[in-house]
């Protein structure tokens, strides 16, 4: 069965956004660009909530045609561009770039890309991953942790009625002292 | 030389030191092996800086003094409060003093060895006066989705980390990391 994917950077204290909605804390060096573009050939699917949606198809479609931009950069935007994005949102009419747009129950939606053949789909957007892990439906979370305390802003974690537990599968140190966990769900969670 | 002023710490994968309720089984809810980096810090702590609500905990449910790392560790403990109270122990100092001076305090009485901070709010004091040198974290695999957070909202200003060392310890990874001050 194909798995959701959720991978983020985050402060060692848990946000995504420091307190003035910036990212330019996690932004990626050389190498975890790399790392990242690998990832994104794993995947067939992005699943993106409207806000996410709306920034990555605004920058990825044409990145590739700066001539200023490094080969990773160039190789990302290949890439990204050559997988198609289930957009989830109640308030968009109509989406562009390689998308398709669910109005409807996300689990519904999900278990049906879940249970086709092909590779693995990555979740992302903070809002729509919040309800993903609501829902249960995320099988593997990718946390890279930056040697930062932002002491606030927007969270990577909602609130939840019940703990999850998680299995930790790897961890790995990138040069820039970011630190990868990733984590599978416990079979008990299945 | 003076020691170093260590915050040590478990938490969750979403951030949070302990449950609602202060609620701290799920710490020892999945098996850990004995991690050669809490051998490290027992050996290398000359004294510990804790908060009052850290310590309400310990005397109540972790066995007081003698619970501390499990009973592998002895030796002065400070405890910053501003309610009075009546040291039981001739190892146990409660005191109202401001964080400069109470961490100075501890490390005259570690001797030249490393202080522990042990509890949220003497930390964020430690953060916010930059007189934290290292975060000692270990990552337990679990999201709690609620409770007391490392770092309470605003308490703190942005802080650069270096990350010092990554291990593994059974379920659990332990990252030291140098606090920069700027």
């Amino acid at each position: 069965m194909r798995k959701v994917i959720y991978a983020m950077n985050l402060s060692l204290d848990g946000f995504i956004e420091d307190r003035n909605g910036s990212l330019n804390w996690s932004y990626p060096d050389e190498e975890m660009h790399k790392h990242f573009n690998e990832l994104e050939s794993t995947f067939d699917f992005h699943l993106y909530g409207r806000g996410l949606y709306e920034n990555m198809a605004a920058f990825w479609p044409t990145a590739d045609e700066d001539p200023s931009a490094p080969d990773f950069v160039i190789e990302y935007a290949r890439i990204w561009k050559s997988i198609p994005n289930v957009v989830f949102s109640t308030s968009l009419d109509q989406v562009g770039w390689n998308s398709r747009l669910v109005k409807g129950d996300i689990a519904e939606e999900v278990n049906k890309l879940k249970a086709a053949p092909g590779k693995d789909m990555n979740v992302g957007g903070a809002g729509l991953a919040s309800s993903f892990m609501q829902l249960g439906l995320i099988d593997e979370y990718r946390l890279y942790v930056h040697p930062v305390v932002l002491g606030g802003g927007k969270p990577m974690f909602p609130q939840l009625r019940d703990k999850i537990d998680l299995q930790l599968v790897e961890t790995r140190r990138f040069g820039s002292g970011v630190v990868l966990l990733r984590y599978q769900r416990t079979e008990e969670s299945h | 030389m003076a020691g170093k002023v260590i915050w040590h710490i478990s938490m969750s994968l979403d951030g949070f030191i302990a449950g609602p309720n202060d609620a701290m089984g799920w710490v020892f809810e999945r098996p850990s092996e004995p991690s050669p980096e809490v051998n490290e810090v027992i050996g290398a702590t000359g004294a510990i800086l804790g908060g009052r609500r850290w310590w309400d905990a310990a005397e109540a449910k972790y066995n007081g003094l003698d619970g501390i790392y499990g009973g592998q560790w002895a030796g002065p403990v400070f405890v910053l409060t501003h309610r009075k109270a009546e040291a039981q122990h001739p190892s146990l100092v409660f005191t109202s003093k401001p964080i400069a001076e109470a961490v100075s305090m501890t490390l005259e009485a570690g001797k030249g060895k490393d202080v522990v901070i042990l509890g949220a709010n003497v930390a964020q004091q430690c953060v916010s006066a930059h007189l934290l040198d290292e975060i000692l974290v270990h990552i337990v695999p679990v999201l709690l989705g609620d409770g007391v957070r490392l770092i309470e909202k605003h308490s703190v200003q942005k802080t650069d980390l270096e990350t010092i060392s990554v291990a593994k310890s059974g379920q659990m990874t332990v990252i030291r990391f140098q606090v920069l001050k700027k």
